[in-house]
């Protein structure tokens, strides 16, 4: 019964040294991060899209942040600026990051700027072993005249997904599948996206397809985004990123939106491969997903 | 004229035969203590060189068998047994790597066993070394039911322990050779020396060489051809009355075809590619024991080294599939120490550490050949995106896997008895922690070329270039307790009841068969088609865990003509595991945790002597084993029976010796008997099973003391059925059951 105990008591002793050693503390972090900024003129209710890039300088001890944009433009006649908003208060869980801040006054070479003021910032990062994947989403008002949202590049939907897939010439066909995700690449020049289609599958015998839907038309709106396509060839994506077309596969009605951090994309697949077992059939997509997981 | 020639053969043999008993019967002999008439009452007589387990077996179901039993049954392998012992079912089928056994409803054909084995309290620590012939076999025993507090991981169904025989109990030369069908002849020689009071010396060698049975329709070639040999070298030295030294060296090298599978569709056993099992071992167990006047220590020390190769045409037809290679080196050291209380009439005691450190090293091609790519990897893609086909760039081409595998494991135990009046009150409890670590690298060099098929252009030409390598672990911690009561009766006590209860436990691990398919899957990732498999998942399988709940009776008449034994049992099983294949037209089985299993039945056997030179034997087994609850994702399997193991198991046998009263023939001996099996469901889903079937087995022996020549015949009937089934690719397979076998031993003992 002594042994039982002194071994008890040794396992016990290896347990809440290893539950220790797991715990280890963040006190700083800096990142830089690739970004589409969605720039709304709130008076006259246009947006624009364009590229910049965030550097988050992140002090966790102090619950605060520097955010440094570079590349930001507010209109397209308007050169690119970069300027800094300081000690951004935010607070951290192992969810992530969430932003809240009032009011702050940017810099701009170091000067403040005191005839623009942000205010209404609020974000959420979601941090990966990879800082360079962090996912970040930040949103401010300038002056109360610019709504700037600042959306990860690529936008990348693999939070709380679903897709729920039905067949034209079938009603009582319904086939869910919640392995799915998007990731979606702006061209903000063209005002197009390549959409990815990740683990694609319509049926449950059907091999899961990584799916790529090239230069769908984007547009920035008020809410968000749409994207929309009558009719595109979708590609097969392989792991090493070798792009093969697939035209009897052909994709139509394609319409979607992005609100908040949160994707809706709607297809129509039609299987024209006369080896398929699922030959003549279309398959109505409807899709999911989100930015960040659903805890915030 | 032709007929009297052949029945002047026929009688000229005969005189032969008795000439060769006549002679023999002069030379000297030294029996040892087995009498030679199957009416033995002493079939039950208890050896004391089990260590462990000498005041315990009475709680248990137990079937054991004296060398006489062996011969007379033909027992040389672990699976001889199958159904002898009720509820215990090992089919012969695949190659002497394939030691899956079944024991009440519980078992697993890949990776962790079931049941253990001890060879002279030696555990085996690797299933792919169970199969493989002893020589010279004393005693065997096969307890059923968990005996993990006392022997650890992988006893969860049970435990074979086998005993050969010693210098001590019989000293000269011992000869057997033995002619039987498909060209199979054994040969065995052994040498008892006993140079003194304190030492004993045996040398035992065996030779074993069949063509085999079956036929590959292919290449006309018979495909389950073997060859075995080996041998064993026992020291026990007893340097005082309180010290006891025990060695025992031992190596064997076998070749084999193996794999007689016959496709369902045809009935034909047909494959063009190349299979073998090829394995060399040897073991070497010290065992020291040291008698002190309140305690005895025992020390069991051994080493086990196991090299061997499985090559198989992996979809088994005459097509180019794939071809998948198996080759492991594997080093084992164990060593028990048991502190045992010297024996009390009310109380005693057993304690002990045991611990295990195991090293394998595996190799593990998939070649993915010329039909295997066009129908597997180029027409499912092509089928798909017909407009841009591929083409591979070889038509063979290579998946490599290499695997190094370290294992260790630590116990303690205890296990107390306490006996008042005619009851003995038995508890026991174990603490066995296990660690288990996978390093894999996983290659291939490869590619294909997208073709546009409008003008046959190259669209584009994508590397297959895998390169993989990570390290996984496990570590688990089990609490292992028995308890139960024993209520003996009988004018000397010789019969008893007993209830108990105990836990099992079989080890988790890695399922190494499961990479062909990752690295399968890693392909059609690089062409676009998503993996299935996270390896971290699927390759790892938790440890199963059952509970056994029993009740049993050992019934001895007061002249022991009879002996007889019931029991009856119920089992839960939680995260069992179990083989399946994947679906789709993939291939190599997968381990997964079923969930939760319950299995409940009974067994009885008997043993009769109604007069001397008659004995009776029967044992018979129902199994009724369940899945509680088990979703593979796809398809419910709950309350559906777990397959490979059959609901019934059955064995009877009748042996009548006459003594002839003649100096060079002493006796005859007339024995037959029946075994069978079924129904044995072969899937989860139990669309497809075996029926219950039986084999007929007989055999006369002439004897006297020196010699023996036994005819025998198994499987009279030629009874066909079948011991296993599998889908591979889409196609089905079984395989059968071995036809009528003939064939005669002689033995000498010098």
């Amino acid at each position: 019964m002594k042994h039982l105990k002194f071994l008890a008591f040794i396992a016990l002793a290896i347990f809440m040294a290893s539950c220790d050693d797991e715990n280890t503390e963040k006190f700083n972090e800096k990142f830089t991060l690739k970004q589409s900024n969605k720039v709304t003129n709130l008076s006259k209710g246009s947006s624009s899209v364009y590229a910049a890039e965030y550097t988050y300088d992140i002090d966790y001890v102090d619950g605060t942040m520097d955010i440094t944009a570079s590349g930001v433009k507010f209109s397209p006649f308007m050169p690119a600026i970069t300027f800094v908003i300081n000690d951004v208060e935010f607070t951290y869980s192992d969810k992530g990051i969430n932003i809240n801040a009032s009011s702050i006054v940017p810099e701009v070479n170091g000067e403040a700027m005191a005839q623009y003021t942000f205010t209404k910032i609020t974000g959420q990062i979601t941090t990966k072993e990879e800082p360079t994947e962090n996912v970040a989403f930040v949103e401010f008002i300038l002056n109360n005249q610019y709504s700037i949202v600042a959306y990860p590049a690529p936008l990348v939907f693999d939070q709380e997904s679903q897709v729920i897939v039905e067949q034209s010439s079938n009603d009582s066909y319904k086939y869910v599948n919640e392995e799915t995700t998007c990731k979606i690449v702006v061209n903000e020049e063209t005002s197009t996206a390549d959409i990815y289609v990740n683990k694609a599958q319509f049926a449950i015998k059907m091999p899961a397809m990584n799916m790529l839907f090239k230069d769908v038309a984007i547009t920035a709106t008020e809410n968000g985004f749409t994207l929309s396509n009558d009719s595109l060839t979708p590609f097969i994506i392989g792991d090493t990123g070798a792009e093969t077309p697939m035209p009897n596969y052909p994709i139509t009605e394609l319409q979607g939106t992005i609100a908040d951090d949160v994707l809706q994309l709607k297809f129509v697949c039609s299987i024209n491969a006369q080896g398929s077992s699922v030959a003549g059939i279309s398959y109505k997509v409807s899709a999911n997903s989100c930015l960040f997981s659903v805890e915030k | 004229m032709r007929r009297c020639r052949y029945y002047n053969h026929r009688v000229f043999t005969f005189i032969l035969l008795l000439s060769f008993l006549n002679i023999s019967s002069l030379l000297c002999a030294n029996d040892f203590t087995v009498s030679q008439s199957d009416t033995i009452l002493s079939l039950e007589e208890i050896t004391v060189t089990s260590i462990k387990q000498s005041f315990d077996t009475h709680a248990t179901a137990a079937t054991k068998l004296n060398a006489k039993d062996a011969e007379r049954l033909n027992v040389s392998a672990a699976k001889s047994i199958s159904e002898i012992a009720p509820n215990v079912y090992m089919p012969d089928y695949g190659s002497r790597i394939t030691s899956s056994i079944y024991v009440r409803g519980m078992g697993t054909r890949i990776d962790q066993p079931v049941i253990g084995m001890n060879i002279d309290n030696i555990p085996v620590m690797d299933k792919n070394n169970y199969d493989f012939d002893i020589a010279d076999v004393y005693r065997m025993e096969i307890l059923r039911g968990p005996q993990s507090t006392l022997f650890g991981r992988n006893t969860m169904g049970g435990l074979i322990n086998i005993y050969t025989l010693s210098p001590f109990q019989f000293q000269g030369i011992r000869l057997l050779a033995e002619y039987s069908s498909g060209n199979t002849y054994k040969v065995s020689a052994s040498v008892y020396h006993k140079p003194s009071d304190k030492l004993g010396l045996s040398l035992t060698g065996h030779y074993y060489s069949s063509d085999g049975l079956f036929t590959n329709t292919h290449n006309g070639e018979k495909c389950d051809k073997e060859k075995q040999g080996g041998a064993r070298f026992k020291i026990q030295w007893r340097p005082s009355r309180n010290l006891h030294i025990d060695n025992t060296f031992y190596f064997s090298i076998l070749r084999q075809g193996g794999y007689p599978y016959e496709s369902v569709d045809n009935g034909e056993i047909a494959y063009n590619d190349t299979c073998f099992y090829r394995r060399s071992t040897f073991n070497d167990g010290l065992t020291i024991k040291w008698i002190a006047p309140a305690f005895t220590l025992s020390s069991i020390t051994s080493f086990q080294y196991i090299d061997d190769n499985m090559t198989l045409d992996q979809d088994f037809l005459p097509l180019s599939y794939f071809t998948l290679t198996q080759a492991r080196k594997q080093h084992t050291i164990t060593q028990d120490l048991i502190f045992k209380g010297k024996e009390s009439s009310n109380y005693n005691w057993l304690a002990g550490a045991f611990a295990f450190y195991k090293h394998l090293d595996m190799n593990a091609p998939v070649t993915f050949k010329d039909y295997g790519i066009e129908q597997l990897i180029e027409k499912n893609r092509n089928e798909a995106i017909p407009d841009y086909p591929i083409a591979w760039d070889t038509r063979e081409f290579l998946l490599s896997s290499r695997f190094t595998i370290p294992n260790y494991g630590l116990a303690l135990y205890h296990q107390s008895s306490y006996k008042l009046n005619n009851f003995t009150f038995s508890a026991g409890i174990r603490l066995d922690y296990e660690h288990t670590a996978l390093t894999y690298h996983s290659s291939c060099d490869t590619g294909y070329s997208t073709i546009s098929a409008s003008d046959g252009s190259t669209y584009s030409h994508t590397d297959v270039k895998i390169n993989d390598t990570d390290k996984l672990s496990k570590s688990y911690l089990q609490i292992l307790p028995k308890i139960s009561v024993t209520y003996s009766f009988g004018a000397q006590n010789q019969s008893s009841a007993y209830l108990s209860a105990a836990k099992g436990y079989k080890a988790g691990g890695f399922n190494t068969q499961m990479f062909s398919d990752v690295l399968q899957q890693r392909i059609m990732g690089i062409m676009g088609l998503s993996k299935s498999y996270e390896i971290d998942e699927v390759v790892g399988y938790k440890p199963e865990q059952s509970w056994n709940f029993e009740a049993g009776i050992h019934w001895e008449s007061n002249s022991s003509n009879i002996i007889a034994d019931a029991s009856i049992f119920y089992i839960d099983c939680n995260d069992q595991q179990l083989t399946r294949f994947p679906d789709g037209n993939t291939t190599g089985r997968i381990m997964t945790n079923a969930g939760h299993a319950r299995s409940f039945g009974a067994e009885a056997a008997v043993r009769y002597s109604p007069v001397k030179n008659l004995m009776l034997n029967a044992s018979y087994g129902y199994t009724n084993a369940k899945f509680i609850s088990y979703n593979n994702g796809k398809q419910n399997f709950a309350g559906k029976y777990i397959p490979y193991s059959p609901a019934n198991t059955i064995y009877a046998g009748i042996s009548y010796s006459i003594p002839t009263n003649l100096k060079w023939l002493e006796n005859i001996t007339i024995s037959a008997s029946t075994r069978g099996a079924g129904e044995i469901y072969w899937d989860e889903e139990n669309t497809i099973s075996q029926a219950f079937y039986a084999t007929a087995g007989a055999s006369i022996r002439f004897e006297n003391k020196n010699c023996s020549l036994d005819l025998w015949g198994q499987n009279l009937t030629d009874t066909d059925f079948k011991t296993f089934y599998f889908v591979s690719i889409g196609n089905k397979f079984l395989q059968r059951g071995k036809p009528r076998t003939l064939g005669a031993t002689i033995r000498v003992k010098i």
